[in-house]
């Protein structure tokens, strides 16, 4: 399998903090990779640099080189271009409220413009059905995004990253607020969801990395400790640091 | 790498070493029974490795409670993959112990035969070692056990040997140290499992058997 | 004797908040319905439509002050509620804590708390001087600068509030700044920002001085936006403090309809955004 993502010498700052000391790291097409860490260990700074959201932060700083499919997101593209290649879903479900369930899996595609309206509904249907929704709303598609639960709310929120058909998507802890069925639903849907796009997840709870990842990465303190195998890691890490926060005896 | 071990796994490996004190009290009956100072072993021997065996379910029953529990992972889950297998390995050990005092009801003679009393010795040895290496995690120790699998298997075919070149001994003699020799063989190889999970554990490494 | 003592305290509390909301309501259905018993005896087709009548005749109406008052207020709102709604993106999206942002709000801030005669004479200064006659330009003028900071600071406060969630969802989506805050921030909003201008609306069909400096008053229909205008607030102060019997009762009757216009015009827009809500609910 082709590397869809290389990192090289990735460091990031919050003003003067440095929240990423020289990551460096190859994520491959078509994967899902879990990353894993405690509290404050840049997970979440990791994520937000491969789609340029970091830098949106004021004071927020960035350097070394994010490649895409070999093209390095900084330089060679315009931050609202690698926005659409990389999608992201929040640990919050964050469906536009004043859109219907329709509208929102096509908000991103709309206010591109340049869409007929039975393609956007086309769109909008062909979205939810990946998403394992469409059976549940394809009577009220009228109505508000924020009128679903939680669990669907963030499968809405999926469908709506996925309409962008991007290259990769980028979730942070997005079973985090849900109910045990729901994150069910959503892991397996990230386990189909591998087969078009490639999938890095950031989750606290390490069972769930172990159930639905292929590779896991393991941040402390800003650096990338360890990154293989998931099922090697979780059968003999190689470095003490990443055995005692999956066994949980960090902190 | 010193982490300490959670208190469902202490519980386990206690569990373990009492299995493992009927071990060696069966040992020591069958080092009496080899050195004809004692006999009637086999009942004795029958009820000690029942008992042997219960504690293997139950030591099984309490790994599946913790990786129901806990899910673990890494060095904890390890842990409890290799403690089925070494209370397996145990019971397996027992059984050849019984199986012994059964030939020696079942002959009934006397065959002084050093030799034999040797190699029940040394494979003994390997035995309680593996444990000592097992419980106290130490794959050096237990890597040099393995290596002393080849000495027993040497011994072992020494006795066969001895036997075909000289066929002035008594039949049943004959048949007697080789099944005896066979079971202590086979005894010493459950050593060497134990002492190749034992490096599994500390290393996360499987390194080859066969 | 304690468990006592809690329940009559909970009671008395009660009975105050309420005697407390009675107090304060009081007086505003005291204004409407005397505004209402006193105003609504004048009105007629007559009332409503035909010029004022002079001095000493009886008849008559307050057609033009009524026309009069919605030509100056649209003049007034079209141009300050799109400046007062892009100043407040402006504060609430795009500044940074910058000076210029800093300079904006002092600005805002300290025309909120200008008295309303000032901007009339500012108006009047600036242009009734220089064209050398009164005009409802210049009334658009005064009232549409006393409009923008109410506009602003709604704007701002209601966007604000919108959660970020929503923002980042948008940046995540890859939409331009502009259209993430007109098409989703400002579209969430529209509440807020609909509210503001009613209530800048509102303010302005209550103030008098201004006009008195720009557009004056006229006793004929409008001709010219840049001719004298007759309004409601005006007109009403001239008859309510004439003395003439007729005249004050006629000052009732528009002081009932500039009630009613004001009235009529928040349920409208109120009515309006609701249908675009039921979406949201």
């Amino acid at each position: 399998m082709e590397t869809k993502l290389e990192i090289k010498n990735l460091n990031a700052w919050f003003g003067e903090k440095q929240a990423l000391k020289n990551i460096n790291i190859k994520i491959l097409e078509k994967s899902v990779t879990a990353v894993i860490g405690p509290s404050g260990c840049g997970k979440s700074t990791f994520i937000r640099c491969i789609n340029r959201m970091h830098e949106v932060t004021s004071g927020a700083k960035v350097s070394g080189e994010v490649l895409l499919d070999g093209a390095d997101i900084y330089t060679s593209m315009d931050a609202m271009d690698v926005r659409r290649k990389v999608g992201m879903v929040f640990q919050k479900p964050n469906p536009f409220p004043n859109m219907s369930i329709a509208d929102n899996v096509v908000a991103g595609l709309k206010l591109l413009g340049g869409y007929k309206k039975e393609e956007l509904a086309e769109l909008a249907e062909k979205n939810l059905k990946a998403v394992g929704l469409w059976g549940e709303v394809k009577d009220e598609l009228k109505k508000s995004g924020a009128s679903l639960s939680g669990g669907q709310q963030q499968r809405l929120c999926i469908a709506r990253a996925l309409a962008m058909e991007p290259e990769v998507i980028l979730m942070d802890e997005p079973t985090s607020a849900l109910d045990p069925a729901s994150t069910v639903k959503i892991e397996e849907l990230v386990k189909r969801l591998k087969e078009y796009t490639t999938i890095l997840i950031i989750t606290h709870n390490v069972q769930q990395a172990a159930r639905v990842s292929d590779m896991t990465a393991f941040f402390y303190l800003g650096e990338l400790i360890e990154f293989s195998e998931t099922r090697d890691i979780f059968e003999a890490p190689k470095n003490a640091l990443t055995e005692r926060y999956i066994t949980g005896r960090f902190g | 790498m010193t982490m300490k071990d959670p208190e469902y796994l202490t519980r386990i490996y206690e569990q373990i070493k009492e299995m493992n004190g009927i071990v060696e009290t069966v040992s020591l009956n069958i080092e009496e029974g080899l050195n004809n100072k004692k006999g009637n072993l086999k009942p004795l021997l029958t009820d000690l490795c029942k008992e042997a065996q219960i504690k293997e379910e139950q030591i099984v029953e309490m790994c599946v409670e913790a990786l129901i529990r806990y899910q673990p992972f890494a060095r904890d889950l390890r842990s409890i993959t290799v403690a089925m297998k070494v209370a397996y390995d145990l019971s397996r050990i027992c059984r050849y112990h019984r199986n012994i005092s059964e030939v020696l009801e079942e002959f009934n003679i006397r065959c002084d035969e050093p030799a034999l009393m040797e190699l029940y010795r040394e494979a003994y040895n390997m035995v309680r070692e593996s444990l000592e290496a097992y419980f106290g995690k130490d794959a050096k120790a237990a890597a040099a056990i393995i290596k002393r699998d080849a000495v027993v298997d040497e011994g072992y075919r020494a006795i066969l040997r001895k036997y075909a070149a000289s066929p002035g001994t008594s039949g049943n003699c004959i048949l007697f140290n080789g099944i005896t020799a066979r079971i202590i063989e086979r005894m010493a190889d459950h050593a060497c499992y134990i002492s190749h999970e034992t490096i599994y554990l500390v290393t996360g490494r499987r390194t080859d058997y066969r | 004797m304690r468990v006592i003592s809690r329940k009559m305290t909970d009671r008395l509390m009660k009975y105050l908040s309420l005697l407390v909301t009675v107090a304060a309501i009081t007086p505003l259905v005291w204004i409407i319905a005397s505004i209402i018993s006193n105003g609504a005896s004048v009105l007629s087709w007559e009332f409503l439509t035909s010029l004022p009548k002079p001095f000493g005749e009886s008849g008559g109406g307050i057609g033009n002050a009524i026309l009069g008052t919605f030509i100056i207020n649209a003049l007034a709102s079209v141009w300050s509620i799109p400046m007062g709604v892009a100043i407040g993106i402006y504060l609430s999206e795009y500044d940074r804590g910058s000076k210029l942002g800093a300079v904006v709000r002092t600005a805002i801030e300290s025309l909120s708390g200008v008295p309303s005669i000032i901007f009339g004479v500012f108006a009047f200064t600036l242009i009734v001087l220089t064209v050398r006659h009164y005009t409802a330009l210049a009334a658009a003028l005064a009232l549409g600068l006393m409009m923008i900071p109410l506009v602003a600071k709604a704007t701002e406060e209601s966007m604000k509030v919108v959660s970020e969630d929503v923002r980042e969802a948008a940046i995540a989506l890859g939409i331009p700044k502009w259209a993430r805050t007109v098409k989703i921030v400002l579209s969430l909003a529209r509440g807020g920002v609909l509210s503001g201008a009613l209530l800048a609306f509102a303010r302005i069909s209550g103030e008098t001085a201004p006009l008195l400096f720009t557009a004056l008053f006229s006793f004929f229909w409008p001709i010219g936006l840049d001719q004298p205008m007759a309004t409601l607030q005006v007109m009403i102060y001239n008859y309510a403090l004439s003395g003439f019997s007729d005249w004050v009762s006629k000052a009732w009757g528009a002081s009932l309809i500039l009630m009613l216009i004001v009235l009529t015009i928040n349920v409208a827009v109120r009515g309006v955004t609701r249908q675009k809500y039921a979406e949201g609910t």
